[in-house]
């Protein structure tokens, strides 16, 4: 997150990201600069409340934002070449599907309805192939690897997922065949945005499962997108929250769930339900609207920790580090260390 | 007595026909509820639990008369409901009432808050003096936390939590004895649900009110319930208080199914017990216990015949050979 300390590990650097829609009712910024980086093997999690711009961002990153949308600032850097000048045919060439790949929350938008799994499955794989010139063009010589990938993702009965069509198959499966899917590709990072989210307490976890097996078997990255934080505390490594377009904490996951910084996320872990509360904390008031941004921190009109600071007279809060890698976006954070806000990112 | 006893309540629904593969006169079922009995006590909140296609919001409906029941009995505070008629049911709609899944879908987008929340005084006949009908609606809107300025809003300026406490109070302004709320947490973000969740007790503990309380959210469930049932394809199989289901887990699929929801704490983290296959067809559920086909603990007894409730503990049933 910080501009001194990029490490070499970092594959995935974004930096002062904004996003723009043009709506019928204004201007809208779901991402509000954004500084994100993903490092090699590791599983980042993005946390948030519906809209605060989390999937959007993956989305930018993806470049398959809707046509009213536009990247406004910033840079999205992939193992040190910058992606936003890329024209969109080299991107579709080099990048997408190849480097960085995206599956979403409802599988049936994913798969052909028209055409059997396999056969889905062997668009992937001679698509994909590195050297279009070593193609086979035999539908047939790709069956073998298919088979020897899927029998180590614990899919029961192979033959028979493979000659359905989508429809014949339940919502778990397709689920786990996209995910499969994505990781015949080898990306560098692939993209989840809620995966579970539409399945049945025990089918998201056989999937959550074969998430977690396939990150130790490959060197794939992982940015796990949910509103689920107890979810990421289990399968991410480093967590960002997000809210109101911007990233407001960021850290080691044991760290945001043991000792959160930021007064939203320790808000949002204080309203989960479980059955040793007597009582939950909501957060009153609603999220800002993104056509009307504040001005000043966006969580301060429902924030029940704000002082003095948070009137407006500084502006926005920068992300701060209060703990080697631990970083949060709050005043309070810098409040009395004097001389330390410059180390904020800007 | 209890406030509202379930007895061996079936629901089937006729299943797809095919004119080749059956001989005719002869039609398939989906046993979408086989055979559940419980009973709610006045203020109490029972939570059915379960994932999709277990038949437990088909329980909800059942017990409301809003499905043709196909066999059993719901009693009342001991009136059968199944066999009542016209202005008796109408009656009982007073006293029980609904919150439904799909909040939006649920509301018509042409009336706005004020119509949609008097419609059931009107219906019911309760008072005709607008004045009065008004002074009701802002009585119920205010322990929501809407306003008078609410009242003219239509239901799409309202937000996905906003939606959830107008289907509340549409309920509430009849001042019902139960409420069956089927998902009233599902889809809304952390926050919102939390208020909900409070809002519920609140209303319970000020009203008396009585809840069945259908989730699939184990986390919420565990939070608001004062005791809890399984489902799993239509059958209770595990069924316990609160405190007691979750230091006793007993069924194999009651173990499975905690253990698949992801945990903050880690100290509360239970071994992942992943299941294979999927849930059956409820067209042709299992025959013996209808877990076997995806347990690990499975005898040959299981495919048999079906193992009958037991009681394990004070109040904690097991539908399970295991706990012979």
């Amino acid at each position: 997150m910080s501009q001194q300390g990029i490490e070499a590990d970092v594959i995935l650097d974004i930096r002062n990201l904004s996003v723009r829609y043009r709506t019928r009712k204004g201007v809208i910024t779901p991402v509000a600069s954004v500084n994100l980086q993903v490092h090699q093997g590791e599983c980042l999690g993005i946390a948030g409340e519906s809209g605060c711009g989390k999937s959007t961002l993956a989305l930018a990153v993806m470049r398959l934002l809707p046509p009213n949308a536009r990247i406004t600032t910033g840079s999205i850097t992939l193992k040190g070449e910058d992606l936003v000048p890329l024209s969109e045919k080299e991107y579709g060439k080099r990048i997408r599907g190849k480097e960085l790949i995206m599956i979403g929350q409802n599988a049936d938008d994913a798969l052909d309805p028209v055409f059997r799994i396999r056969d889905q499955l062997r668009e992937i794989l001679w698509f994909h192939r590195s050297d279009p010139g070593k193609r086979s063009h035999r539908a047939a010589s790709y069956d073998e690897e298919i088979e020897r990938i899927l029998s180590g993702m614990s899919i029961p009965d192979i033959s028979r997922v493979l000659d359905a069509y989508p429809h014949q198959l339940s919502g778990g499966m397709k689920q786990r065949i996209l995910t499969a899917m994505a990781f015949f590709c080898n990306p560098t990072i692939l993209f989840a945005d809620e995966p579970t989210t539409a399945l049945d307490a025990t089918i998201a976890a056989q999937v959550t499962e074969m998430f977690k097996s396939l990150m130790k078997k490959q060197a794939t990255s992982l940015v796990y997108i949910s509103h689920d934080i107890a979810l990421l505390s289990e399968l991410a490594t480093s967590v960002a929250v997000m809210y109101a377009g911007e990233i407001i904490e960021y850290g080691p996951t044991a760290n945001i769930i043991q000792s959160p910084l930021h007064p939203y996320t320790r808000a949002l872990l204080n309203a989960l339900p479980s059955p040793s509360k007597t009582r939950l904390s909501s957060i009153p008031g609603r999220v800002p609207d993104s056509a009307n941004p504040l001005g000043i921190c966006q969580f301060s009109p429902r924030c029940q920790e704000k002082g003095g600071w948070c009137r407006g007279d500084e502006g926005k809060p920068r992300l701060f580090e209060a703990e080697p890698g631990h970083w949060a976006k709050c005043f309070k954070l810098y409040d009395g260390v004097e001389g330390r806000s410059q180390y904020a990112a800007p | 007595m209890p406030l509202l006893e379930v007895n061996d309540l079936k629901i089937y629904y006729e299943g797809p026909t095919s004119l080749l593969k059956l001989p005719q006169g002869r039609r398939e079922y989906v046993h979408a509820v086989d055979g559940v009995s419980f009973s709610i006590e006045q203020g109490e909140i029972l939570g059915l639990v379960g994932e999709s296609g277990c038949g437990k919001s088909t329980t909800g409906m059942g017990i409301l008369h809003l499905q043709e029941v196909t066999s059993g009995s719901v009693f009342f505070r001991g009136e059968n409901v199944l066999t009542l008629k016209g202005g008796d049911l109408r009656a009982f709609r007073k006293r029980a009432q609904l919150i439904f899944q799909s909040t939006y879908a649920s509301l018509d987008p042409r009336m706005n808050a004020r119509e949609i929340i008097s419609e059931p005084i009107r219906i019911h006949h309760i008072e005709c003096d607008e004045e009065k009908i008004e002074e009701m609606m802002l009585g119920v809107m205010e322990t929501l936390g809407l306003t008078r300025a609410d009242l003219d809003k239509m239901p799409n300026e309202f937000s996905g939590g906003q939606v959830r406490r107008l289907g509340i109070a549409r309920a509430l302004v009849l001042q019902p004895e139960l409420i069956v709320a089927d998902e009233p947490t599902s889809g809304l973000d952390v926050s919102v649900s939390a208020s909900i969740l409070n809002l519920m007790c609140d209303l319970r503990d000020r009203l008396h009110l009585t809840y069945l309380w259908i989730s699939h959210d184990l986390h919420a469930v565990s939070f608001i319930s004062d005791r809890i049932a399984v489902m799993y394809l239509g059958k209770i199989v595990e069924m316990a208080r609160t405190k007691e289901l979750l230091s006793n887990l007993c069924h194999p699929y009651t173990k499975a199914l905690f253990s698949a929801i992801p945990m903050l704490d880690k100290n509360r983290r239970l071994t992942r017990i992943i299941l294979e296959g999927e849930i059956p067809s409820a067209l042709h559920p299992p025959c013996g216990c209808r877990f076997h086909t995806r347990c690990a603990y499975r005898m040959p007894k299981c495919s048999e015949a079906e193992p009958p409730l037991r009681e394990v503990g004070s109040g904690h049933l097991v539908r399970c050979y295991l706990y012979e």
